[in-house]
């Protein structure tokens, strides 16, 4: 499966509290604890289980077209690092 | 004849007792600050009983927690299970790992785990004048904003005495231990240096380095100060959503910053200046 067609879904029972754009992140029975920077904090939000990685990084593309390179380039890394940390799962 | 010492912290209380008050007397005077009242909850009690000139047994609600404990060693070891039964259950709000200290601003707060140095910062702040709520543990009553401390006395590292010896004057109730450390008074430096709430201003993450530059200051934004908070809160357990909502209250009301330090100096004329 290429990066692009996977689809990241956030893992279940995490608890989020949102501050000024930044994200924390709780997972207490996995004792994880993430805090998410305003550029995960985006991508986290776009993580719904039903969007691939593909339609996540063209959305933000169109959001931002003078960063189309670098998000084609750290989006998919920033899903990949979320879901090493548990937070995420690819399908 | 027989003696107790009974302790409180976010609504509950510990009581010590002994046929013997002799092996209470430490404890009488470095947990005056933290002195119960009668009408709070007992989570817990331990009995003191000497087994030898120097050894005593210790049981917990009836229950032998320690057959025989040097004398010396069992002080030390009731302040932490005391403290310990009293943050397990707390349900008032968060209580974090960090000292507290008041100037005429409001509270500062020095979060930390054991090493970062926050002891030795709470103490060096309370020789210049701040007044002292704990260098251990802090209450946050999210609804009335403000913050309680566990005023046990101070614990000193080893290397610490440069702290008090100028203060002193004869009148430090000091009991110092066979591994360095001591426990200091906080009326050594002022009869009113016990302060029991206050609202925080200013909340720091420290960490003292012998090879840091004298101060490095970062400042964290809210986010990150609730990662740093959730790091160092010790009864998620208790709380309504872990206490991630309460502990996010702090983050957003009272600005943070990660300091790096090797200048207890530095840090004090920062703090005045913030």
């Amino acid at each position: 499966m290429d990066a692009l067609s996977s689809i990241p879904c956030p893992v279940e029972d995490f608890q989020a509290q949102t501050l000024e754009g930044e994200i924390v992140l709780l997972h207490p029975a996995c004792n994880i604890l993430l805090h998410l920077n305003p550029t995960g904090a985006l991508i986290w939000s776009l993580c719904d289980g039903r969007r691939s990685m593909g339609e996540i990084v063209a959305l933000l593309g169109a959001a931002y077209p003078q960063a189309q390179e670098q998000i084609a380039a750290d989006a998919p890394r920033i899903v990949q690092e979320l879901a090493a940390y548990g937070a995420l799962t690819l399908t | 004849m027989s003696a107790a010492v009974c302790i409180q912290f976010g609504g509950n209380a510990v009581r010590f007792a002994a046929e013997d008050p002799a092996l209470l007397a430490p404890l009488e005077v470095h947990l005056r600050g933290c002195a119960a009242s009668e009408s709070l909850p007992l989570v817990s009690e331990f009995h003191l009983t000497a087994v030898s000139r120097t050894s005593v047994q210790v049981v917990e609600n009836g229950s032998v927690l320690f057959p025989a404990l040097e004398r010396e060693t069992a002080w030390q070891v009731l302040l932490q299970e005391g403290l310990a039964r009293l943050n397990a259950a707390c349900r008032l709000g968060p209580v974090f790992h960090a000292g507290a200290v008041r100037d005429a601003r409001g509270g500062v707060i020095l979060c930390g785990g054991s090493g970062c140095g926050k002891s030795t910062l709470t103490a060096y702040l309370l020789t210049r004048g701040f007044r002292y709520l704990s260098d251990e543990v802090i209450l946050w009553e999210s609804a009335q904003g403000q913050i309680r401390g566990f005023a046990r006395s101070l614990v000193l590292k080893p290397g610490a005495a440069f702290l008090w010896q100028g203060h002193a004057q004869g009148r430090a109730k000091r009991l110092p231990f066979a591994d360095g450390s001591a426990w200091l008074e906080p009326r050594t430096f002022s009869a009113q240096a016990i302060c029991r709430q206050t609202r925080p201003r200013l909340l720091l993450f420290p960490q003292y380095r012998t090879d840091a530059p004298p101060l490095r200051v970062r400042p964290l934004s809210p986010a990150e100060s609730l990662f740093r908070l959730l790091q160092n809160l010790v009864n998620a357990r208790n709380l309504p959503a872990l206490g991630m909502q309460a502990a996010a209250e702090l983050a957003r009301q009272v600005p943070a910053c990660a300091i790096e330090y090797a200048s207890l100096e530095a840090v004090h004329a920062w703090i005045q200046t913030h």
